[in-house]
This record gives C-alpha cells, sequence and structure tokens, in this order.
C-alpha cells in the first residue's frame, strides 16, 4: 500500500503503524522514538488532522502525512467546515483503561465481584483521550467520542521507557529498546546497532556496559559514547542506537483523575526508575525546557515540583509528562533533596479535533414565543435577548416609536415571567419576599415591586396583582423569569410557608397594547369599560380569555394582555385588524427601550449591578421600612452609610453617546452610562448613568463623550405621569 | 422522527399528600414532575383534595411519541445521566441541551419540553 509523506508516495505494508513504514523507508524523525504513544516524537498532521502520532496511526492507503518536530508548529488547519462527529453517552461502574495482562486480570476480578466493567485499549480501537471529575472517561473509537460515566476509573496503562537526556538525543536513529525489538519483528534493517542497558531481543547488537554520556552525529547518530565502570568514555560507531534507561509509570491519565475516583494496577502504579539527574540538555522537549531554564526558576525559589513547571511550562505538553516527569522529578530531588510526588497532568493526553471536541456541545436553546412567525413574516429583525428570541424592530423604528406616542402598537412580551402562588400564608410570604406593602393590595389593584437579594441589591423587579384574598399574579422581567420561581420556592421552604407557587411563564402568552388610542381598541375587542391605570381583570378579548393589566413601561396608555399560549396568533392578527384604521402597529425592543428611558424606567441588569440599592437607585419610594424583607437588614446598615454614588438622568445634544461611555467631573472619571438614546419627542439625547456624588450631589453638569451633559431629573417624558394614567 | 406537537394537559401545584391521594381519571397519565406538581394528559378534569390547589390547563408544553428504542437511542447521544430500569417510568433532565421531561411506558415513550422550545427539539431530533 502507498501513503503520501510530505507530498512523497512511500510503500507500506498492512497491518504496520505509519512510523514503522517512515522508519523503514529511511525517514524516521528526529529524536529517541519508543513506538509506545509516550513520547512527541512522531507527531505529524495525517490526514488533516495535527498532533497524531505516527506510532499509533495503522497504515491507510493513501493516508496524507505530514510530518513535524517537537519544537515545530504544524500548519494551521484547512478552514473549510468538517463532517460533525457523533457522542455516545456509557454509563458504566467500572472503567479499566489498558488491555494489557494487568488489566485484564483486574477487569476479570472486579467482574468477579459482579461489578460492571468496560476494557479500553487503544490497540483495540478505542483511544483515551482524557480522565475529567466524576470520573468521566473521554475515549475516541473510529466513528465517534464516547464519553464513559463510571464509579471508579482503574488505569493499568503499564509503563513507559525512559527517553535519554543528554547531548545527541535530538538526532535520528535513537530507538528505546523495545521500539528496536518491535521494529525487528517488523522487518525493518536497523544496520548495525549499539546498545546501552539491556540489550533488545532479537536484535543482533553489541551492547556497552556503562552510562551514557552522548549521541555523536550530525544530523543522524554515528556513534554512542558512555562512561564505563572505571570512568574511562567508551565510543562505538553505529547507525542506530538502542537504549534502555529503565521504565516509568505511564500515569498521564490517572494524573488528570481525582485521586479516590481513579487508580492504577500493574507497572502503571509502580514507582518506577528515577534516572540520574542530567547535567544539560533538554528535559522537556515539547516545551524545549533545558537544565538551564530548570535551574533559573529554582535559583528564584521555585522549589515545589508544581511550582517548577508551572514556571517553566515542563510538563505542560503534548505528552503531559511522559518524557519529562522522571526526569523533572530528579532533578527536584537533586537540588532539593526530596524526592517529590509527581505533578498533575491536565486533559487532553492525545490531539483532539475541534469536530470532537464540540462532539458533545449544544447551543443553549433560544426559546421561542407563540408569535414567533408572526414577527419573521412581518419582516422583523430578531434577536436573542434574555435567552428567547424577540424582534428588535420591524424596518422602520420611527413609525414603530410615532405608532406609540400617538396611535396604538402592539409588542409580544410573552416572555416575562409570571408566576401564581396561592395559599394561607400568601400575604405573610410575599410581604417578606418584596420590600413593598403587598397586605393592602385589594383584588383587581396591582402594585410595581423591587425584588432584592439579601444584600439589599436590585434582583428583578415587576407587577404583584391581587387575584383573590389568598392568591397573587407576579410578573418579572425576561431575564429575570428563569431564576424567578426557584427564588421563591427557596423562600417559601426556608420560610415554611404555606403557599403553592406555579410558574406559568412558558404557558401564557402576553401582548402590550400601547398607545393613546390602546382603549380605544381594547374596547373594540371587547373590553366592556376602561380599566383605571393599575388594575387588574379578567375578560375576553377578541374572543380570547385574557387577564387584562392597566399599567405602562412605554409612558403611553398600555394594557398588557395575557393569555393561553396557543391563542397568541389569533388575539395578535385580531388586535392588528380591529386597530387597522387607528393605525396600530407593532413596535420591536429597539423602540421599546428609548420609550422606557424617556420615561426613566430601568432595565434591571442594563441599568443596575449587583450593589445598586433601592437608595443608589433613587427609589426608596418602593421600600417600607417599617416591615422585615428579603435584603432589610442590609439596606438598614447601609442607610448609615452615606450615600456614594446614584443612577441619575442625564441630557445632552446629539449624537447619543455609546452606552458605557464614561462620565466626567473636573477630569476624573465619576461613572458611566448605562442607557443611551436620542428622544424622538424631546428632541434631545437621554440617558442613565451611575454617578460618583461630590459633597453628597450629582454636579449640574458633567461630561460625557467630551461633550457637556446636564443632570436632568427623571422621567424625561411626561414627568407627571398624565398620559399613562390618561 | 415525528415533529413535537403541542400537548394539552393539566398542570396542578398542591399540597404533595393532596396528590398523592388524588383520584386520577383510569386513563390519564399522569407525571409528578415535582413533589408538589403534576402534568396530567389525557384527563377531562382534575380534582384535588386542597382547597388552594393551583390547576390550570397547560398549553405551555409540547411533545413527541415515538418508540422507547428511538428515545434510548438519542438519550444515549445526548443525555449525560443513566437512565431508569423498568418497564415504566418517568424522568427528568436535561438532553441535547434542552431541558426535557420522559415518559415510558412499555415499548412507548412521550419527549416533553416546553412548548417555547419546540424547534429546538425538532432540530436536535
Amino acid at each position: 500500500m502507498e501513503l503520501i509523506v510530505d507530498g512523497e508516495t512511500i510503500e507500506a505494508r498492512d497491518g504496520e503503524d505509519v512510523l514503522t513504514a517512515l522508519v523503514r523507508t529511511g525517514k524516521a524523525p528526529a529524536g529517541c522514538l519508543c513506538f509506545g504513544g509516550d513520547c512527541p516524537n512522531c507527531l505529524a498532521v495525517v490526514d488533516g488532522i495535527a498532533y497524531v502520532r505516527m506510532c499509533r496511526t495503522p497504515v491507510r492507503p493513501g493516508l496524507d502525512v505530514r510530518p513535524f518536530g517537537v519544537s515545530e508548529l504544524p500548519p494551521l488547519p484547512d478552514a473549510s467546515p468538517t463532517e460533525a462527529v457523533l457522542c455516545r453517552n456509557e454509563h458504566v461502574d467500572v472503567v479499566v483503561v489498558g488491555a494489557g495482562s494487568a488489566g485484564v486480570a483486574e477487569a476479570e476480578r472486579l467482574r468477579g465481584e459482579e461489578r460492571d466493567v468496560v476494557i479500553l485499549d487503544d490497540e483495540q480501537g478505542v483511544e483515551v483521550l482524557a480522565v475529567y471529575p466524576g470520573p468521566e472517561v473521554v475515549a475516541r473509537s473510529d466513528d465517534e467520542i464516547v464519553r464513559y460515566f463510571a464509579s471508579e476509573v482503574v488505569i493499568a496503562t503499564g509503563a513507559m521507557e525512559i527517553q535519554p537526556v543528554v547531548p545527541g538525543s535530538e538526532l535520528t536513529g535513537i530507538l528505546t529498546r523495545r521500539a528496536a525489538e518491535r521494529l525487528v519483528r517488523a522487518g525493518v534493517e536497523l544496520g548495525r546497532v549499539v546498545a546501552v542497558g539491556t540489550p533488545p531481543a532479537g536484535v543482533d547488537c553489541e551492547t556497552l556496559p556503562g552510562d551514557l554520556v552522548r549521541f555523536e552525529g550530525e544530523s543522524r547518530v554515528e556513534a554512542v559514547v558512555v562512561r564505563d565502570p572505571t570512568g574511562e568514555e567508551v565510543r562505538r560507531s553505529c547507525d542506530t542506537a538502542v537504549v534502555d534507561l529503565g521504565t516509568y509509570p505511564r500515569d498521564v491519565l490517572a494524573r488528570m483523575g481525582v485521586p479516590g475516583q481513579v487508580r492504577t494496577v500493574g507497572p502503571a502504579s509502580g514507582e518506577g526508575t528515577i534516572p540520574p539527574c542530567p547535567d544539560r540538555g533538554v528535559i522537556c522537549p515539547c516545551s524545549g525546557v533545558t537544565v538551564e531554564d530548570l535551574d533559573s526558576v529554582w535559583d528564584r525559589g521555585f522549589r515545589e515540583l508544581e511550582l517548577v513547571k508551572r514556571a517553566t511550562l515542563a510538563g505542560t505538553g503534548t505528552c503531559q509528562g511522559g518524557v519529562c516527569a522522571p526526569y523533572l522529578r530528579s532533578f527536584v530531588a537533586d537540588r532539593g533533596g526530596r524526592l517529590q510526588p509527581s505533578f498533575t497532568a491536565r486533559p487532553l493526553g492525545r490531539q483532539m479535533t475541534m469536530a470532537e471536541a464540540a462532539a458533545a456541545a449544544h447551543w443553549p436553546p433560544i426559546h421561542r414565543t407563540a408569535l414567533d412567525e408572526v414577527h419573521r413574516d412581518l419582516g422583523a429583525t430578531m434577536d436573542r435577548m434574555g435567552g428567547w428570541w424577540r424582534p428588535w424592530h420591524y424596518g422602520d423604528t420611527d413609525a414603530e416609536y410615532w405608532a406609540v406616542r400617538r396611535d396604538v402598537s402592539l409588542c409580544d412580551v410573552s416572555t416575562l415571567g409570571k408566576v401564581l402562588v396561592r395559599g394561607p400564608d400568601v400575604v405573610e410570604f410575599l410581604e417578606y419576599i418584596y420590600p413593598s406593602r403587598v397586605g393592602d393590595l385589594t383584588p383587581g389593584r396591582t402594585r410595581y415591586a423591587l425584588l432584592l437579594a439579601e444584600s439589599g441589591g436590585l434582583l428583578d423587579d415587576g407587577l404583584i396583582a391581587r387575584i383573590d384574598e389568598h392568591t397573587f399574579w407576579l410578573t418579572f422581567t425576561t431575564g429575570g423569569a428563569g431564576t424567578a420561581e426557584a427564588w421563591l420556592r427557596d423562600w417559601a421552604r426556608g420560610r415554611r410557608a404555606d403557599v403553592r407557587i406555579m410558574d406559568r411563564t412558558h404557558s401564557l402568552g402576553a401582548i402590550n397594547v400601547t398607545g393613546p388610542k390602546a382603549t380605544q381598541l381594547l374596547q373594540r375587542a371587547g373590553l366592556i369599560e376602561p380599566l383605571p391605570f393599575m388594575r387588574h381583570t379578567e375578560g375576553t378579548i377578541a374572543g380570547v380569555p385574557c387577564r387584562v393589566f392597566r399599567l405602562s413601561f412605554t409612558g403611553e396608555v398600555s394594557y398588557e394582555l395575557h393569555h393561553p399560549r396557543g391563542r397568541s396568533v389569533e388575539l395578535w392578527n385580531r388586535l392588528m385588524d380591529l386597530g387597522a384604521d387607528l393605525g396600530v402597529r407593532p413596535h420591536g425592543l429597539q423602540v421599546l427601550q428609548t420609550l422606557r428611558l424617556e420615561k426613566g424606567h430601568i432595565i434591571v441588569g442594563m441599568d443596575t449591578e449587583p450593589d445598586s440599592t433601592p437608595r443608589r437607585l433613587g427609589m426608596e419610594w418602593a421600600v417600607r421600612m417599617d416591615k422585615d424583607f428579603v435584603g432589610r437588614a442590609a439596606l438598614e446598615r447601609t442607610g448609615r452609610i452615606p450615600l456614594d454614588r446614584r443612577l441619575v438622568g442625564l441630557t445632552m445634544d446629539a449624537p447619543a453617546p455609546t452606552e458605557g461611555s464614561a462620565v466626567y467631573i473636573d477630569d476624573e472619571i465619576a461613572g458611566y452610562v448605562t442607557s443611551s438614546g436620542w428622544s424622538p419627542a424631546l428632541e434631545t439625547v437621554v440617558m442613565l448613568a451611575w454617578v460618583d456624588l461630590l459633597d453628597g450631589s450629582v454636579p449640574p453638569t458633567v461630561v460625557v463623550d467630551g461633550r457637556t451633559a446636564h443632570h436632568t431629573p427623571t422621567p424625561f417624558y411626561d414627568p407627571e405621569g398624565a398620559r399613562a394614567r390618561a | 422522527m415525528p415533529a413535537p406537537e403541542p400537548l394539552v394537559a393539566w398542570r396542578a401545584v398542591a399540597d404533595p399528600a393532596a396528590l398523592d391521594e388524588a383520584p386520577w381519571p383510569q386513563d390519564a397519565t399522569v407525571l409528578r414532575i415535582a413533589p408538589d406538581e403534576v402534568l396530567v394528559v389525557g384527563a377531562g378534569r382534575v380534582d384535588i383534595d386542597d382547597p388552594h390547589a393551583i390547576v390550570e390547563q397547560e398549553e405551555g408544553f409540547c411533545a413527541v411519541v415515538m418508540t422507547r428504542s428511538e428515545l434510548e437511542t438519542w438519550l444515549a447521544r445526548t443525555a449525560e445521566w443513566r437512565l431508569p430500569s423498568g418497564d415504566s417510568w418517568f424522568t427528568q433532565g436535561s438532553a441535547a441541551g434542552l431541558p426535557v421531561k420522559v415518559w415510558v411506558d412499555g415499548d412507548r415513550a412521550l419527549l416533553i419540553t416546553h412548548a417555547s422550545l419546540a424547534r429546538d427539539l425538532e432540530e436536535r431530533l
């Protein structure tokens, strides 16, 4: 069979690995070869995948192999899309990594205890890439990534041969003992062989007694030099040098795992050989770390193996210490007088493609309201906001804006959190949840309320609507909806409140009908009599059962229609039909941002920070300190501290500064803009901004974007609120 | 794989003891999604002996009917959790990044998620 190596065709034999084929054809890579998958000396880009170890890659016809040295970077991969890789999840009791004698014996023992065991071994087509806490073992087979979730992982990967670290180690033609035996079995001609240490079985060679000193040669090894027992250097010419420097546990996967979840058996669990500390040379070929580098960090005070590793990056390369771990331990023991445990290894232990890494990943889902297709059919530009697809605009933001201010407009607010709470303890419970008064709300009334964390910072805001003596309807922001139910349930459980809590966010749609003609439109749709501001009622609107809330976020008369999700399209279309002659049109979030900003309404998370207390927000009117509630203790404590900053309104000439722009007072940064936009109605730029207080107040003017901005009370638009209450 | 369809159901939140004792209609499928919460499929009405129970018609979920084998194959690719054993079971968790409820009865299986995620589920099946 033929392979393509660096664009050149070479012959390979069935069943052998790529590295054997290269050595056979005189194209062996530089450095000592182990054929055990341990060292980084046979890396290549194989069929476009970088960092593949050629010794672990069976030959296939037409395989495209581009070897690269350990100190080189492979070429960037082709940017064309790749096939998705499937992931499969398996649950087993024990994963044994390694099908050698120790692994098989351990698996048999465990099976005798009636434990569910799986054995993974790359020689059998399943290559373990990593071990994660859990424990979880990630492995690769020919066509998929498999994640094994186990109660225990046993590493039975045997022992690796120690690589030489002497001058000349980087020459071509150096093999470990096992590698030489393997090549000779494969029929590879090694030429004149000189062995240091135990000679390879079945290999015709000369054995040199003594300690390895260096290899000599230009690019390929030409001679081996040892120091014999008398202290004399002995030199032997050779075509191939074979070294046996002892073995060391192949424990990279074990060092990735959490102690107690992963254990080793067989040679992988031994202490192994700690080689003499080298005088010089490259100890970590992956990161190019020399003995001199190690001495440098040692002299600067890095005396623990983990710190030496971090300071030099030794052991952080593709082999995760496969070559350097015994030498690093030897170095630290030599300099510090104490043999330290080996260092942690990090996933991955083998190369992985982006497609493989993404095999188990899923995009976070984005919710769609029942009106999603309606918006898209209307030409809306959709965007992801708070975990939902929402219409940002419908193509004509001016028209959308003036429809709200002059006529009537619809907005899909189905994404708002909607929670029903009922029970004998409901008033007492909600009095504790909210800083507002709850008990004085009579059925049919609604109140805006803040939701505070224990720290006193604003968590969310929304409405409290009383339905009957024991039932309340709560709303939350889109972003806060996901955690609202959990927040309520946690507090209900903690306070042993006898209440039932049902999150209706995904069950109900909600449409906001807003504008001066909103009441007229709803009367056409069946609203029997106008609903006063901050009241709610049940009714049938355009044939759809709704809970109707009279409120306002836009600054105009507004009705929020909560209805069964399955009726959203019907309700929307009917309102659009009924309001056609009133100029009804939908508006998106872009315009809604402007409308609410003109009213100075905050958006939690955009205009607030975790430490935004009602006092800093200027919303103390929403807090009743004469009762206990979540966050009260923090408000009481922080209330005694002089106020340091506030969220304030600013106005200035166009253009509107970017949100996040710094606010300057006397050339010093004193805050930043949280919301900013042009107000068509007021014909000025309006902003909300956090501003540090000087002597307890905000000066009349500040500087934003290099221009003067005026401190302006909010609401900017209709400060008396007459339009919303009309 | 069939597309998700709206799930017609009752949803009730009530005192757990009342749910334990509730006389569910014989043909109904009752999924206990929390100690104090049930999703009842195939019932004309739901009676729970709790004066403060919240019982609502539910339109917030969608479902796909499939065979047990189809479900198990899909979950092996998409869910990290171990499936319950036995002929009939109900469980909940994340699969393919979606919050799902799974009911298996013999060879039949029902895969449920939010109606607002129907499109995502369809794409990931």
